[in-house]
């Protein structure tokens, strides 16, 4: 294909039948006239005309089920029509008819224009080198043009040789520490190694030892199921917004729980898509002030449970949980404070009331308390958080107050009873795997150092030249004891599978270590922000040019994509990649690929399962040896329940699932059942609401503001949050020069990054600032006004959407916005979030991304046309 | 009973997963949609709620841009669906005028285009694209008879944002919330 042209107008409409219609013409403007209510009846045309019916554009193609494989929270059924190299159409799920309870895995706003990104006019076809960067390092790399710079297209021979002599000079000079990789492949831990940048991006502070306080990893699978959603009474959204943050299916399962009787409640400083919907009651929380609302909750439980009775389950507490008080403290607690005395204000003579927490979180005292009876044991209550409020700076102890405020109301391994995470494609339906994608057999490559670096501290040492830090972690949720680490220079970058440069905080931070190394190589399949600060850019594939694969969706889907185009320009796979990096190193590439990409898609079609009948998981697909030879791939046939062709054409498989089919689920049941013989994992097999193992492993980190922090949940000023936006830090002074808090929501144009570069997404979701009404009016501000967002750390333009559904004092700028920076004046035209992120953190070190300060102001210099109307950032090189 | 759109205002969240189907189906470049989904809020913070509408052609029983048509290019097909032949079209803009709605679009080629219910996909024996595009199954389209049946008779064909029903009969049924009835609205620029 030469001519990408997904969304343009196609060649019009063909001609199928005739179709006399002058009589209708002439009823329709007799009827009209008779009401007398439209001036054009009476010239209405009654001139004999013959019509063609529209004819089916797709009569003669073939669907195919087309990879959608972003992080986005869905996981969906996409099909692709394509005729001549040009998309006639896309469409969702319809391979069997759709009931509720066996729902179509229908796709979001974003995978219908799927087609913009794999086809898009901005693909980037062959290698690009930046013109002013020459090998060698030094002055001769003009690392300051990153990101200005022209570019020049070069051969694939060329490109593979000078990443290569690059890579082979700095790795002689300095090893596997003269370079940063956030996300490593195969090839990049044979040919040299990095260090690698950490950063707790979705999951927050529950990437931090959920398991040493009895959760699931990072608090993941321990909702109910689907099914089980529909006998709650009520149904908590906490920072959570399904049909923006894991649209696709999930918000079905809500509705079905509306249509059978459950309350919704928001809690969200946004009354959002989802909470509106559902005629959800909404309690606006200020950003970042979630602990202080919850302990006020807490307090209110306790409170009315004195006065009331029936509020609090002291059954539940003293049986599964430790820390909650005195009588009930783990074997190993060092400090002798528990969590009901803190609230009670024993120790520092300040009870944790509604009163005491509205100037911080600004929810009125009423309406904690009709909140906290609400969570009373006598409900069936489910609270689904979405991890928001844990993306905040001072955040640490919220997976331990959430978990203490669930077990309060022994809302945990009961029907109807619910306290978990509702994240991702899994959202709204926990449980284990009833259907699972096979994985293929890989090589195994290992980095040959484990250094990690927080995220925004390791583009400070890059800019640095070196520096020192404790190195707690090199993998997402997955950190260890602090090792002292002393870097030198890092003068290569790679960004082989992510978008790090965009999508981490400190972006401006970010853009000046790019711009102070020898070496950035990218792979991409547009000019995003990663390659716009590079030296040399790969073209890869996306999934629709790639043999196919197989994921697993949520625990009833599994999806098989199927290959849709040859790869598009010059751009080649990310094996293909790193196959000829690893050629160009003189290292053998099988080391990293030892088989070709269709075996790897036969591998995981082979190897994905079913639950049977006995509640094993078993072969799905029956393969032939006609199929095997089919694919020319080696393997065995094997007898499953789906014949391959079938699974392929329909793209996959559904699990069937019926109300009491018994494989409902229920988080916790087992441990509620029978503590002793089901323990979770944390030290006293209890849920630790005071944890001493996760507070001693935060502790040991020695970041700043550690001692505010104890074993158990306190409400802590955070290094930059609600405190800050006051001159003095204190809440109800005058405010500072950042009046405001600033966050970062999910926003449907985009997955993260990905799809900020669709035309058809850019004119649906335009993208603004959110603004309350009062805030505003205040600066004089008016819908599509353009507004300047200016932080501490940077400065970013966004046209106003002026909301009175925004909670007053808070600012939100969506998130995954590729930045565009005007060098004459260092301000981000497209509203970057994390270029209005700076580098200071504290506690554990999580990315505070939702609780940053800012100010706004009606900005004169330039009005912001609709991204829309931007021109792509096509590379005419 | 001529077809027409079924919407369930209860299910909708205003993701304009419909608008994007519908440009897909159309091929349609930045600039001309054909439906278009839109969020309104309704009282001020903290007390406030919200609701969201999904908006096309109502295939109306009188339809003001086929009466307003010069050269006749507008037409109804048996089963009421109303459409524009774009061989007779002539791209006056007339309809872009008439349609209280606004729907029909003066397109790049210099003719109108607008929503005719996928008609030649539910001649194939399929959905419209945005009806088997929504991820909440807010819209249906059909028979507007057989759709009330199917989904009782507590609809409506107008609200305080659209236009008097009475101006084109919409063949729209509408399973409206209470905050749609509200005059007070604002739309939501987000």
């Amino acid at each position: 294909m030469d001519k990408l042209d997904a969304g343009k107008p196609a060649l019009g409409f063909s001609r199928r039948r005739f179709l006399a219609t002058s009589m209708a013409v002439a009823a329709s403007a007799a009827a009209l006239s008779s009401f007398g209510c439209s001036p054009q009846a009476s010239v209405a045309p009654q001139k004999e005309v013959e019509h063609t019916l529209p004819t089916n554009e797709e009569a003669d193609g073939a669907w195919v089920a087309a990879a959608c494989w972003h992080n986005c929270g869905g996981r969906c059924v996409n099909k692709v029509m394509v005729k001549d190299g040009v998309v006639i159409r896309q469409k969702t799920d319809d391979s069997h008819e759709d009931t509720p309870d066996y729902p179509q895995q229908r796709g979001c706003v974003r995978g219908k224009a799927q087609q913009q990104q794999c086809f898009g006019a901005d693909r980037l076809m062959h290698p690009l080198k930046r013109k002013g960067w020459k090998p060698g390092g030094g002055a001769a790399s003009n690392g300051q043009l990153r990101g200005k710079d022209e570019w020049e297209v070069i051969s694939w021979d060329e490109a593979i040789k000078l990443a290569c002599d690059e890579i082979k000079r700095i790795s002689d000079e300095l090893g596997p520490t003269g370079f940063y990789c956030k996300s490593p492949n195969a090839a990049i831990n044979l040919m040299c190694g990095c260090v690698r940048g950490w950063d707790t991006t979705s999951h927050g502070t529950y990437t931090l030892g959920s398991t040493m306080i009895g959760l699931p990893s990072n608090d993941l699978g321990n909702a109910n199921d689907r099914f089980d959603m529909q006998n709650a009474e009520y149904i908590v959204m906490w920072a959570s917004n399904p049909s923006w943050s894991t649209a696709g299916t999930p918000t079905y399962y809500y509705i079905q729980a509306r249509e059978a009787g459950a309350k919704f409640i928001c809690i969200d400083p946004l009354y959002h898509a989802s909470a509106q919907m559902l005629d959800a009651d909404w309690i606006p929380v200020r950003n970042g002030t979630d602990m202080a609302f919850m302990l006020a909750t807490a307090y209110e439980m306790m409170r009315l449970d004195e006065s009331e009775g029936g509020i609090v389950d002291w059954d539940f507490l003293n049986t599964y949980t430790v820390g909650f008080d005195a009588d009930h403290m783990p074997a190993d607690a060092k400090l002798a404070e528990n969590l009901k005395d803190y609230i009670l204000g024993v120790y520092d003579s300040t009870p944790k009331t509604p009163q005491w927490a509205e100037p911080i979180c600004g929810v009125p005292a009423e309406q904690v308390t009709e909140f906290a009876r609400i969570l009373g044991k006598k409900n069936k209550v489910m609270i689904l958080h979405n991890y928001g409020l844990v993306r905040c700076n001072g955040s640490e102890m919220i997976p331990q107050m959430l978990m203490a405020l669930g077990a309060m109301g022994g809302h945990m391994g009961k029907s109807g009873h619910a306290c978990g995470s509702a994240y991702h494609a899994n959202a709204g339906n926990a449980g284990p795997n009833l259907v699972s994608a096979g994985s293929a057999t890989m090589p195994k490559t290992s980095n040959p150092i484990t250094t990690g670096c927080r995220q925004p501290q390791l583009y400070e040492v890059i800019v640095n030249g070196g520096g020192s830090f404790n190195d707690v972690s090199n993998a997402y949720a997955s950190f260890h004891e602090p090792i002292p680490t002393t870097l030198g220079p890092i003068k290569g970058i790679f960004h082989m599978t992510d978008a790090t440069l965009q999508t981490s905080l400190a972006q401006k931070v970010g853009i000046e270590a790019h711009r102070k190394v020898d070496f950035v190589l990218t792979c991409a399949q547009f000019m995003t922000t990663n390659a716009l600060y590079s030296d040399i850019v790969l073209p890869v594939t996306t999934q629709w040019e790639v043999p196919g694969g197989v994921t697993t969706c949520n625990r009833e889907f599994v999806y098989c994509y199927s290959q849709v185009s040859k790869p598009i320009g010059e751009s080649k796979t990310d094996q293909e990649i790193g196959t000829l990096l690893l050629e160009g190193m003189g290292i053998d590439p099988s080391l990293a690929y030892n088989t070709t990409e269709a075996q790897q898609f036969f591998e995981q079609i082979a190897g994905s399962k079913v639950m049977g009948s006995d509640g094993k998981m078993a072969p799905l697909v029956t393969i032939t040896e006609a199929d095997i030879a089919a694919m020319g791939v080696t393997g065995a046939a094997q007898t499953g329940i789906i014949d391959m062709k079938e699974f392929v054409e329909n793209g996959g498989y559904q699990f069937k699932r019926t109300p009491g089919d018994g494989l409902g689920f229920i988080g916790y049941e087992d441990f509620v059942k029978d503590p002793a013989a089901n323990p979770l994992k944390s030290k006293s097999g209890k849920l630790e609401i005071y944890c001493q193992a996760r507070y001693d492993l935060m502790a040991s980190y020695e970041f700043p503001g550690i001692a505010a922090y104890k074993p158990y949940p306190t409400y802590v000023v955070p290094c930059v949050g609600y405190e800050s936006t006051f001159k003095d830090g204190k809440i109800g002074s005058a405010k500072g020069t950042y009046p405001y808090i600033m966050y970062n929501p999910h926003y449907l144009r985009r997955s993260h990054s990905v799809f900020d570069n669709c035309p058809w997404l850019r004119e649906t979701w335009e993208n603004p600032v959110f603004l309350s009404r009062k805030d505003a009016d205040d600066k004089g501000i008016a819908d599509g006004d353009t507004v300047l967002i200016t932080t501490p750390a940077g400065r970013g333009l966004r046209r106003a959407a002026v909301l009175d559904i925004l909670m007053p004092g808070v600012v939100g700028v969506p998130h995954g916005a590729w930045v565009d920076v005007d060098d004459s004046t260092g301000i981000d035209r497209a509203g970057s979030d994390n270029y209005l992120i700076g580098t200071e953190y504290g506690g554990m070190g999580v990315s505070g991304y939702n609780n940053q300060i800012c100010n706004i102001e009606k900005y004169a210099a330039l009005a912001l046309e609709p991204d829309s109307e931007w021109p792509q950032r096509i590379i005419s090189a | 009973m001529p077809v027409g759109f079924y919407f369930d205002m209860t299910r909708c969240t205003g993701c304009r997963a419909c608008q994007v189907a519908c440009k897909d189906k159309n091929r349609l470049d930045v600039g001309t949609v054909f439906r278009y989904a839109k969020t309104y809020s309704v009282g001020k913070f903290p007390k406030v709620t919200a609701y969201s509408y999904s908006a096309s052609c109502n295939h109306c029983a009188m339809p003001a841009c086929l009466a307003a048509c010069p050269t006749a290019a507008i037409y109804k097909a048996e089963d009421g669906t109303v459409i524009i032949d774009q061989d007779v079209c002539i791209g006056d803009a007339s309809c872009t005028k008439a349609c209280p709605y606004l729907i029909p679009k003066l397109l790049p080629s210099g003719k109108a285009g607008k929503c005719d219910g996928c008609y030649a996909i539910r001649d194939a024996g399929g959905t419209p694209a945005c009806v088997a595009g929504c991820p909440n199954r807010a819209l249906d389209f059909g028979d507007t008879e057989a759709l009330k049946k199917k989904y009782g008779t507590g609809t409506v064909s107008e609200l305080p944002i659209l236009p008097s029903a009475a101006t084109t009969t919409p063949a729209l049924l509408i399973k409206a919330k209470p905050a749609a009835s509200d005059d007070g609205y604002t739309e939501l620029n987000w």
